[in-house]
């Protein structure tokens, strides 16, 4: 069978200039999207270049099972809000228009444009065009214009990611959003798009991906298409979304409760999902190559105004009864925070962080511009919302700078009530909370407090695919690795073992790892837990009481570092793996900071 | 404790109906679409040999009506007195037809003009009859999967879609076999189910201003 070659389509924002790259040969190596990103980011840009400059690249990434395991696209780039590396996955059709436009390890963009544009790929058709009519304009218009605009153009519907405000105006946890309901919200990729003058990509790919044996993949693809086994799942999936997590978890003591505070609360019951399924689910969609759609957009007309969006677990889950509150005001606060473009789940610990201050006196009226900023009040967190999106007045633009920068604001005082890991909220998957909760994984992550940093990833987000739409896979052919092996054999024509799929998994996360320790990441300095977590305990509805030991604490991160992360007891990746690899390059350069087992 | 008892059959029970007799087509339950794209995988390959989407007789579009809404349309297979590709084909007789043997619409390829005319197309109030510019400019319509010819309908786009939000059906049994009322263009589907979001038509922009 014959191998695919792999294609790159490079765009330089500064020379306006673009071109397709052959990048097979680190395909191989690293496979697409996530995997292919990190040798881009170490190769492109110089340690320690600003994460808001020209030097930064963002990458677009997409690999061989984009379209075919869900839809999944990956952003990667240096995150302003860490410093360290970033990326962000969103759903959607984007991934799979770009893989059709034959462009199978997506879209690098780099440099920055001289004014706001936007970029527009159809097929071989490659142009940098001018936005400033889009540019200041609010998510919903932003894309709903330019669809238009480029369907009265060509007679199509291109798929369009794109940045609100907060991404112009460079808030360090901006996300880029498409469809309006999909988003890569994570570690500020809205914000690197932002400082590109880049307002949206729009893609329209009619070439078709290139497969190694289409028969093949077909013959896998449609025995999960038409499984029983996947329309268990799809009963489920298609009419909760992701909903069912946030309610479960804010009575299990895993998700945030005023400020972090509370383990549980009856506020918890006003996440109704039933409720909110009945009264406002509107339709379900889902991505190319998912059988098992779960987008499960909500529509409210009411006498406050017309709300529409999609809760999932990271854009509602951290705030809702962080900030108490249930379903019914989130349809209101997620619809505008879907519209100016910010990560939902930084806001959770953010604006309940703020409440909390406001409540302790550490910030004033005078400080938030005139808000009475009280625990549940949907007016006065809607206007903190716009006000951290423009950046106005003095405590909302401290804010939107995330919580390290802010602590410089609002004093020593403000920090033990914040309740951050690596600098990056942590309001969902309460790190306490030992069952349910994401202590160890968040504090041992080097990208920020947030899922998708373990060794898992590399293979998930290099081929990528999506956990969601492989879960009936899990059960019809096996592991991720196992399911990646099966389909990236037929799709690029490879003869992967199950240990080339895990050195390829442990490669990818390795590599991540070590552009955080390029960047300054240091684990026996920052894998920590927020203070609250061994002072503060919390009680779940049914009675079981969480908190941290410190020397509990010490003793289990190691045990994670050294079992599930395949790292030394310090946090660090051993250097003979490194060389098995073919890692060794990043040896002479992480060495001499201590990044070395 | 029992055991729930297992349906039998491999597929999710759709693919144990028995398929419509006499004259059919492919019914789209567009509230039911995700736009998952599966039924154009499944038209490509078997047309083409190749998942392409581009290259299926079945379309999907997702539109923003505001929200995402997937949105699917494929031939009616017309009933004579209501059908608009056939009476616009200038060749004589038509190169596309629906043929009374095998209960499809047909595209003859060697007579077909191909994409300099595409008055079929034009004529279709739902342009339902496709190709690709540089793949296939040769025109391709819906023929229920009977490549050959020979009568043997099965449309895989049915088989595979998992929301059944198609249908394999007939309405002779009702009685009333037309479908002017299915026969419409993704756009004007797209307009119809904007209405459900009303005052959010897809033309309107909107900001989410909560009134106090």
């Amino acid at each position: 069978m014959a191998e695919i070659s792999f294609k790159l389509l490079e765009v330089d924002l500064t020379q306006r200039t673009s071109r397709v790259l052959d990048v097979t040969e680190d395909a191989k190596k690293y496979l697409g999207a996530r995997g292919l990103a990190n040798k881009l980011i170490w190769d492109q840009v110089p340690q320690g270049t600003d994460p808001l400059s020209e030097g930064n690249i963002l990458h677009v990434g997409v690999g061989p099972l984009t379209g075919l395991v869900g839809s999944k696209t990956i952003l990667s780039f240096m995150s302003p809000l860490t410093g360290w590396v970033g990326r962000s996955a969103v759903s959607g059709d984007i991934g799979d228009q770009i893989v059709r436009a034959s462009y199978n390890t997506g879209i690098l963009i780099k440099g920055k444009a001289d004014k706001p544009v936007y970029l527009y790929v159809y097929d071989d058709r490659v142009e940098i065009r001018d936005a400033s009519h889009l540019w200041g304009e609010w998510k919903q218009k932003t894309e709903v214009v330019l669809s238009d605009e480029l369907n009265q153009e060509t007679g199509e519907i291109f798929s369009i990611l794109s940045i609100g405000p907060a991404g112009e105006n460079l808030v360090r946890y901006a996300n880029i959003t498409t469809e309006f309901i999909h988003s890569a919200s994570k570690w500020g990729c809205g914000a690197v798009m932002g400082s590109k003058n880049l307002k949206a990509i729009a893609v329209r790919g009619t070439l078709g991906a290139e497969y190694a044996n289409h028969a093949k993949v077909w013959n896998l693809f449609k025995e999960y298409a038409t499984s029983p086994v996947t329309m268990s799942f799809k009963l489920h999936d298609s009419r909760w979304g992701r909903t069912t997590s946030i309610a479960a978890l804010s009575r299990y003591a895993a998700e945030g409760i005023k400020n972090s505070h509370l383990g549980y609360h009856e506020i918890a019951e006003q996440s109704d999902l039933h409720a909110h399924e009945i009264k406002y689910h509107i339709w379900t969609v889902g991505c190319p190559g998912c059988a098992n759609a779960c987008k499960v957009p909500f529509f409210k007309n009411s006498p406050n105004g017309v709300f529409a969006g999609e809760f999932r677990h990271d854009n509602t889950g951290g705030l809702n009864q962080n900030i108490m509150m249930g379903f019914e005001e989130m349809t209101e606060i997620s619809a505008l925070i879907d519209e100016l473009g910010m990560d939902g789940e930084e806001l959770g610990g953010l604006v309940a962080w703020a409440m909390d201050l406001y409540e302790h006196k550490i910030i004033t009226k005078d400080d938030l511009g005139g808000i009475d900023l009280q625990w549940g009040d949907v007016q006065a967190t809607c206007d903190l919302l716009k006000k951290i999106a423009y950046k106005e007045d003095r405590a909302p633009a401290a804010l939107a700078e995330g919580f390290r920068h802010a602590y410089s604001i609002f004093g020593k005082e403000s920090e033990f009530l914040a309740w951050e890991v690596h600098g990056c909220a942590s309001p969902t998957y309460d790190v306490r909370n030992k069952d349910r909760g994401n202590g160890l994984a968040f504090a041992t992550s080097h990208n920020g407090a947030r899922m998708g940093s373990g060794i898992g990833s590399g293979i998930t987000e290099a081929a990528p695919f999506c956990i969601f739409a492989s879960m009936p896979l899990n059960r019809i052919i096996g592991s991720n690795e196992e399911i990646a092996r099966v389909y990236l054999n037929a799709a690029c024509g490879w003869d992967l073992t199950i240990d080339d799929i895990t050195d390829i998994s442990l490669r990818n996360y390795y590599f991540n790892r070590c552009l955080s320790l390029r960047e300054g990441y240091n684990p026996a300095k920052d894998d920590y837990l927020p203070p609250r977590a061994f002072d503060e305990p919390i009680t779940d509805k049914y009675g079981t009481t969480w908190v941290w030991d410190r020397n509990e604490f010490e003793e289990e991160k190691k045990k994670y570092y050294v079992n599930s992360l395949k790292l030394t007891e310090t946090g660090l990746p051993p250097r003979g793996e490194l060389e098995r690899l073919g890692l060794g390059f990043v040896i002479p350069v992480i060495e001499p900071m201590g990044g070395i087992g | 404790m029992t055991e729930a008892k297992k349906p039998e059959g491999k597929s999710w029970g759709k693919g144990n109906y028995p398929h419509p007799r006499g004259v059919a087509f492919i019914e789209c339950d567009e509230m039911k679409c995700t736009g998952c794209g599966i039924c154009q995988m499944a038209c490509s390959i078997r047309h083409f040999g190749v998942i392409n989407k581009d290259l299926s007789r079945i379309q999907v579009r997702k539109y923003l009506l505001p929200l995402s809404k997937g949105i699917q349309m494929t031939c009616s297979q017309c009933q004579e007195e209501e059908r608009q590709c056939q009476p616009a084909c200038p060749v004589d007789p038509p190169a596309i037809y629906f043929d009374n043997d095998t209960l499809h619409m047909v595209i003859d390829n060697e007579r077909c003009l191909g994409e300099t005319c595409m008055k079929c197309r034009e004529a279709c109030s739902s342009k339902a009859i496709r190709n690709h510019p540089t793949l296939s400019p040769i025109p391709f319509v819906c023929d229920l999967c009977d490549t050959e010819n020979n009568g043997n309908l099965n449309p895989q786009c049915v088989e595979v879609c998992p929301t059944e939000a198609l249908y394999f059906k007939t309405l002779e049994a009702w009685g009333y076999p037309l479908r002017d009322f299915t026969r419409k263009h993704l756009d004007e589907k797209a307009d119809l189910i904007s209405k459900r979001l009303y005052p959010l038509p897809k033309d309107v922009v909107w900001q989410p201003v909560r009134r106090s």
